[in-house]
């Protein structure tokens, strides 16, 4: 069943097309609030209060545009809210779990600190493209975005990313975040 | 960038497009046979894959097993309307709510203070109908008493005589209402307005309280004229008389004079009951002289006081009596209209188009006056509801895309 589908269940109220849903993006919406969010329980926190939005507003998904641009779109509106929240705590608003599972620390860290230095629009249309896996069309329409303009801040992210990654290497990393 | 990739079809964007899986399918077919000869472009191609690469480093733990799937949230009472969950239909009710309360509560603190400081004549009339003991002391002492403290015993002794008798009040049984009115007439054939006015008030059983007619057939007469008209006759008389001519003014009016009467009634009752008691004390002629002469002065001034007092009431009974009528009739003039020169009507107009500017001048200022307080009042309230709205919505996560 498509995820069109099964948002059409969930809005119809069924209970085992919500879960199933659930299992399909669980480890995605989670992902995707852990590399933006420096707390693991605020991460899980934050990818349930998604799931918990989409079941209760499922009515309002219009089959306009993907499932996945819905879920997501909510999962930006969660995210903001917790940005704003944190703004008040001035919490910084990416960190690396030091137990990643497969790259070494040094590596993430390398791209961590390589992401910072793009624009705030630029990483997270960069992100979504390489770590949520979705499409212009669905970044332009969770970020309210024209698709072209996606397509070139995309173009754009990517070769600033580059630039970073070229001008810093792992081990240039770990040497200066042994000397912090 | 190089000047050559600029130019370069497919460009660097479109090679991202096609490694990223996107673009139309006949454009994907001829960028992928363009990179298996360009090299160039496979070198574009192979640095996107790259950084892909580089960013696909940064791993995350997987979800925790506490990560489930959540329930619907139990609300703890259940709104009949379901707009009210949504947080910005929310913020909108409870801010329409808020000011509606503010709006029904001034409301009922303006009643309440206007219902606390005027009562209906009907009240009016209900509450004050009797004389109070206060009252009738005072009235006693003004008709005959207050005799001075260094009065003959005998004197003294009618002090306590002074104080009046509630059964001798005379209370009318109706209300005693003086009727006035007031009658401006235009009358284009003033001929023979007088012999008018005179029958209709013979006819109402009136009578003419006095009458001037002043002008004549070259000027503009007038005529002016109080009647007085039986109170039963005054309705059928004011009807007769307007049509004497056109009507420019019309306007009734009525004082009730009962409490007015009632205490004329009860200083006389105390001063005749006071005029008596100094004739028998006179007839008995016991004191000394200076006694009896202050005896008889006193009575003196008691009957004045009496004749005073009858001559008001008799004045506000045939006051009751007969309503009053002032009428003014006018001749109606025709003048003739004489030409204005181009000048004069230039001047005029101007004259009224100043006067009209400074007309709606005064007028948006006296509008800013009123209402201006009350518009910044609702304004900042209103201001301030949005503002709570607004974040209330900025706090709540957002259900929507």
């Amino acid at each position: 069943m498509t995820d069109e589908n099964l948002m059409l269940d969930i809005r119809g109220g069924s209970r085992p097309a919500f879960e199933t849903f659930f299992g399909r993006y669980r480890e995605l919406i989670w992902r995707f609030f852990r590399r933006r969010t420096a707390d693991p329980a605020r991460a899980e926190e934050l990818a349930q209060d998604t799931f918990v939005a989409v079941l209760e507003g499922a009515k309002r998904y219009d089959q306009r545009g993907t499932a996945r641009a819905f879920l997501f779109g909510v999962a930006y509106n969660v995210l903001n809210a917790e940005r704003r929240r944190a703004a008040f705590r001035r919490t910084e608003p990416l960190d690396v779990d030091p137990a990643s599972r497969d790259a070494s620390p040094d590596d993430a860290i390398w791209v961590r600190d390589a992401l910072l230095t793009l624009d705030e629009a630029d990483r997270e249309i960069l992100m979504l493209r390489e770590y949520e896996q979705l499409s212009y069309q669905e970044i332009a329409d969770v970020r309210g975005t024209p698709l072209n303009t996606v397509r070139s801040q995309l173009f754009r992210a990517r070769a600033t990313l580059k630039t970073a990654l070229e001008s810093t290497t792992p081990q240039a990393v770990r040497t200066n975040h042994a000397r912090r | 960038m190089r000047a050559v990739e600029r130019h370069h079809s497919p460009t660097p964007e479109d090679i991202m497009e096609y490694l990223d899986g996107e673009g139309a399918a006949p454009a994907r077919e001829a960028i992928a046979a363009h990179l298996a000869t360009c090299a160039d472009c496979q070198a574009i191609a192979a640095s996107q894959r790259e950084i892909s690469a580089h960013a696909h480093a940064w791993t995350v733990d997987r979800a925790p097993v506490s990560l489930t799937a959540p329930e619907p949230r139990k609300t703890l009472w259940a709104l009949p309307l379901g707009w009210l969950r949504q947080p910005r239909m929310a913020a909108l009710t409870f801010s329409a709510v808020g000011v509606t309360a503010i709006l029904v509560l001034m409301t009922a603190v303006s009643v309440k203070r206007t219902g606390s400081a005027g009562k209906t004549p009907v009240d009016v009339l209900a509450t004050e109908s009797a004389i109070s003991p206060a009252a009738r002391r005072e009235v006693g002492k003004g008709a005959g008493g207050g005799l001075p403290e260094t009065a003959a015993p005998q004197v003294f002794a009618l002090k306590g005589a002074q104080q009046p008798a509630p059964e001798s009040v005379a209370t009318p049984r109706t209300p005693a209402i003086i009727r006035t009115a007031t009658l401006r007439l235009i009358a284009k054939d003033f001929g023979g307005k007088r012999e008018n006015v005179e029958a209709l008030v013979t006819a109402a059983n009136g009578f003419i309280d006095k009458l001037t007619v002043t002008g004549d057939a070259s000027t503009q007469r007038q005529l002016m004229a109080r009647l007085r008209i039986p109170g039963d006759r005054l309705a059928d008389t004011l009807s007769r008389l307007r049509g004497l001519g056109a009507v420019v003014e019309d306007t009734q009016g009525s004082d009730d004079v009962t409490d007015q009467i009632v205490d004329l009634d009860a200083r006389i009752t105390n001063a005749r009951a006071t005029e008596k008691r100094l004739a028998e004390i006179l007839q008995n002629r016991t004191g000394r002289l200076s006694d009896v002469l202050e005896v008889e002065r006193e009575l003196s001034r008691v009957r004045l006081d009496i004749e005073r007092l009858d001559g008001e009431k008799t004045g506000l009974a045939r006051r009751v009596s007969y309503a009053t009528i002032d009428l003014n009739i006018t001749e109606e003039r025709k003048t003739a209209e004489s030409p204005l020169t181009l000048g004069t009507r230039i001047r005029l107009a101007a004259l009224d188009g100043i006067e009209n500017v400074l007309d709606t001048v005064l007028g948006l200022v006296l509008f800013a006056l009123r209402a201006g307080p009350s518009l910044v009042f609702w304004g900042v309230l209103l201001t301030l509801a949005w503002l709570a709205g607004r974040r209330i919505l900025r706090l709540k996560p957002e259900a929507t895309r």
